[in-house]
């Protein structure tokens, strides 16, 4: 590892070497547009301190890694994004991917339910069951798990808004299964604030969004569930959206910030709720970059968990990194390429010590996947995780003289970035004033310029291109699920308990006006079966909607 | 032509994708035309109510859920129950098997990943129907 005084002397020589050897550097640059030298050595790393920079695994800063351990003893999560049609049909497809060896899911939730619409809301027409499970009670949720154990199957859902809803349903389904509370183990997404500015799926406005994030998230304190992660702070979205790594770091920290920001407000101890918090991070293929982030990532969590937030507990400062490969970066072209695209992303999460992560199917352009595109994806981690040697040691590539420029640069620049963020008053200002909304435009249409215009070369779109015949098979849509749901629903309202229903949604109604934390009253009102759109029809009626319906 | 070409770009039902629609918005006005994108989560009668009031030569519609087949076609059932005389276009994922059905439709291309701005934006010159406009006609443009 490069120490002080070793440093000195190769350093010089390099600069000789670099004054020997000119060339046009900065006509190569990083995906967050610094340059990048044709070769980097000991001269770039000068007064750079490794106890400072890395510390082991396992401790402060976290950089090299969360645990001592690395993926010697437990591999990383092998996780697989699933679930469409209506819940027996995906209750199925989990026990299939389960006999696959898929030991942890994260379940697809169709568009209505994720925005808190009934299967027969008019704005739910055509999308019911398409790019995720339809579930509109606790029935469905119920059905979703019929025979799987809820304390075995680790899962999550990209339950940004729903969150609340989505635990009081597990916590019932779990009940049932006759298994006390602490042993859930889950994963609530739960982070509403991107909903607003990168994924379209906000309900009610940020300010609520942001209360029942953090009443989830208070609720699991309070109850000591110590398997759940309430909150998993995005920066995939915003990656997806057409920002940058540095950004993506950026926004993750700053979203953090404002949920800490909040519990502390409320009375909880940074310790109290930290260690239940993870991020979801994309993966592209700058496979270094990536890399790069991860650790950048890593060491400024820890540091702000210790330093700005004075957390004392080493789980609260050693981050929990849940990642998947960049859906967007997929071509409908030459299908089969990502295949490959997908590998090089999954070997940065890899490379980059991540704790869980989902690998997009070859498909993704096309539709969601077939059983046989999803079993490729997992097979690629699995190919990974027995056939390379990567597990054997963990942060591989440290002390790499590029690697390691690349960290602090990848540092700098996310901070930068926070820092105009909180300049101007944190998320929820830039939210709502379209600044970012503003940055996200120009972000897209430069990278589709540069695809277009051939400064940015995409296989098979931009070059290498083939006369593409249509020969894929993809995942038909059943195009019956919505009738079927709609029946179900319509008997569902038949066939509970009426009056328990409106008094609970009364119950639900008096618990915002009076501004507690919401679980509790959420689980009696789940357990009426009152659906998730009624649910929703009392708090937008009270707290307003985001996009009028 | 006569005057600036108005395209209207909606996404119709729940798809909160819009990195597609906010390039090819701000694309299509790099590239001379009017560009209205109202935001998501838009039904398609306030889709169609828009395309009448703006007058718009254009409407393209963008859906990356499978929602496609309903919405798409619900939208230009409407927009021929106004008398409203666009070209429409689509994009999203929208499986091939789909884009003949929504030809027959109404859609004039259907634009998958990888389409360029570019060749998005000479279609639609090629292809538009403008009506005749008086001269200053910049009002009403986003």
């Amino acid at each position: 590892m490069p120490g002080e005084k070793a440093i000195n002397k190769p350093a010089r020589a390099q600069r000789e070497w670099e004054k020997e050897n000119p060339r046009a550097e900065g006509t190569v640059r990083t995906n967050f547009d610094r340059p990048v030298k044709g070769l980097y050595g000991p001269a770039d790393l000068e007064g750079w301190d490794y106890q400072e920079k890395l510390g082991f695994p396992g401790a402060f800063p976290f950089t090299r890694g969360r645990t001592e351990k690395g993926y010697r003893e437990d591999l990383w999560l092998v996780s697989e994004y699933c679930g469409f049609g209506d819940a027996e049909a995906t209750n199925a497809y989990l026990k299939y991917l389960m006999n696959e060896g898929c030991t942890n899911v994260h379940l697809a939730l169709d568009l209505p339910t994720q925005i808190g619409l009934d299967s027969d809301h008019p704005l739910a027409a055509g999308e019911v069951g398409k790019i995720g499970v339809a579930v509109d009670s606790l029935q469905d949720v119920e059905i979703l798990f019929e025979g799987i154990a809820l304390d075995e199957l680790v899962n999550g859902s990209p339950v940004t808004q729903i969150a609340a809803v989505w635990l009081a349903c597990l916590l019932s389904v779990l009940e049932k299964q006759g298994k006390p509370p602490r042993s859930l183990k889950a994963n609530t997404a739960n982070d509403c604030l991107m909903d607003y500015y990168a994924r379209g799926t906000g309900i009610v406005p940020p300010e609520k969004g942001l209360k029942l994030s953090n009443d989830v998230t208070e609720y699991c304190v309070r109850n000591n569930l110590a398997g759940v992660e309430s909150l998993s702070v995005a920066g995939y979205h915003a990656r997806e959206a057409g920002l940058n790594g540095c950004q993506e770091v950026a926004l993750m920290l700053a979203q953090a910030s404002t949920y800490i920001e909040d519990l502390l407000e409320r009375g909880l101890n940074i310790d109290d709720f930290a260690h239940h918090f993870n991020v979801f991070i994309c993966l592209t293929e700058d496979l270094l970059e990536e890399v790069a982030k991860i650790r950048a990532l890593r060491r400024l969590w820890a540091r702000m968990m210790k330093e700005w937030y004075g957390a004392r507990r080493e789980d609260s400062q050693a981050l929990k990194i849940r990642a998947l490969t960049s859906g967007s970066n997929l071509t409908r072209q030459q299908p089969l390429n990502n295949i490959v695209r997908v590998t090089i992303e999954a070997l940065a999460g890899v490379l980059g010590g991540v704790q869980k992560l989902y690998c997009s199917a070859y498909d993704e352009a096309f539709a969601i996947p077939t059983e046989d595109s999803a079993r490729v994806a997992l097979r690629t981690q699995q190919i990974i995780a027995h056939e390379t040697g990567l597990r054997g040691t963990i942060d591989p590539l440290g002390g790499s003289y590029y690697l390691e420029h690349l960290t602090d640069e990848i540092e700098e620049e996310a901070l930068a970035f926070f820092k105009k963020i909180q300049d101007q008053g944190g998320m929820l200002k830039v939210i709502g004033s379209g600044w970012l909304a503003g940055i996200l435009t120009e972000a897209a249409y430069t990278q589709a310029h540069q695809i277009e215009s051939g400064q940015k070369t995409k296989v098979g779109v931009n070059k290498y291109q083939i006369d593409e015949q249509a020969s894929l098979t993809i995942k038909e849509a059943d195009e019956e699920v919505e009738r079927r749901q709609i029946a179900k629903l319509e008997r569902l309202r038949r066939e509970r308990n009426n009056r328990a229903v409106e008094t609970s949604l009364r119950k639900l109604r008096k618990a915002a006006e009076d501004e507690v934390n919401l679980v509790p009253v959420l689980m009696e009102t789940v357990r009426s079966y009152a659906t998730i759109g009624e649910i929703y029809s009392v708090l937008r009626e009270m707290w307003g909607d985001w996009r009028s319906l | 032509m006569s005057g600036r070409i108005r395209v209207l770009i909606g996404k119709p039902g729940l798809d909160g994708h819009e990195r597609g629609v906010r390039a090819l918005s701000l694309g299509l006005r790099n590239e001379g035309m009017e560009v209205i994108y109202p935001g998501i989560r838009l039904t398609p009668e306030q889709i169609v109510s828009i395309a009448v009031q703006e007058d718009v030569d254009v409407v393209g519609l963008s859906c990356h859920t499978g929602a496609h087949n309903l919405l798409f076609t619900r939208v230009a059932e409407l927009l021929e129950a106004e008398g409203k005389e666009v070209l429409l276009l689509g994009g999203g994922i929208i499986p091939d098997k789909d884009v003949d059905h929504l030809k027959r439709k109404g859609f004039r291309e259907i634009f998958g990943p990888g389409a360029g701005i570019a060749s998005i934006a000479e279609f639609i010159r090629q292809n538009v129907s403008q009506p005749e406009r008086p001269a200053e006609e910049e009002e009403g443009g986003r």
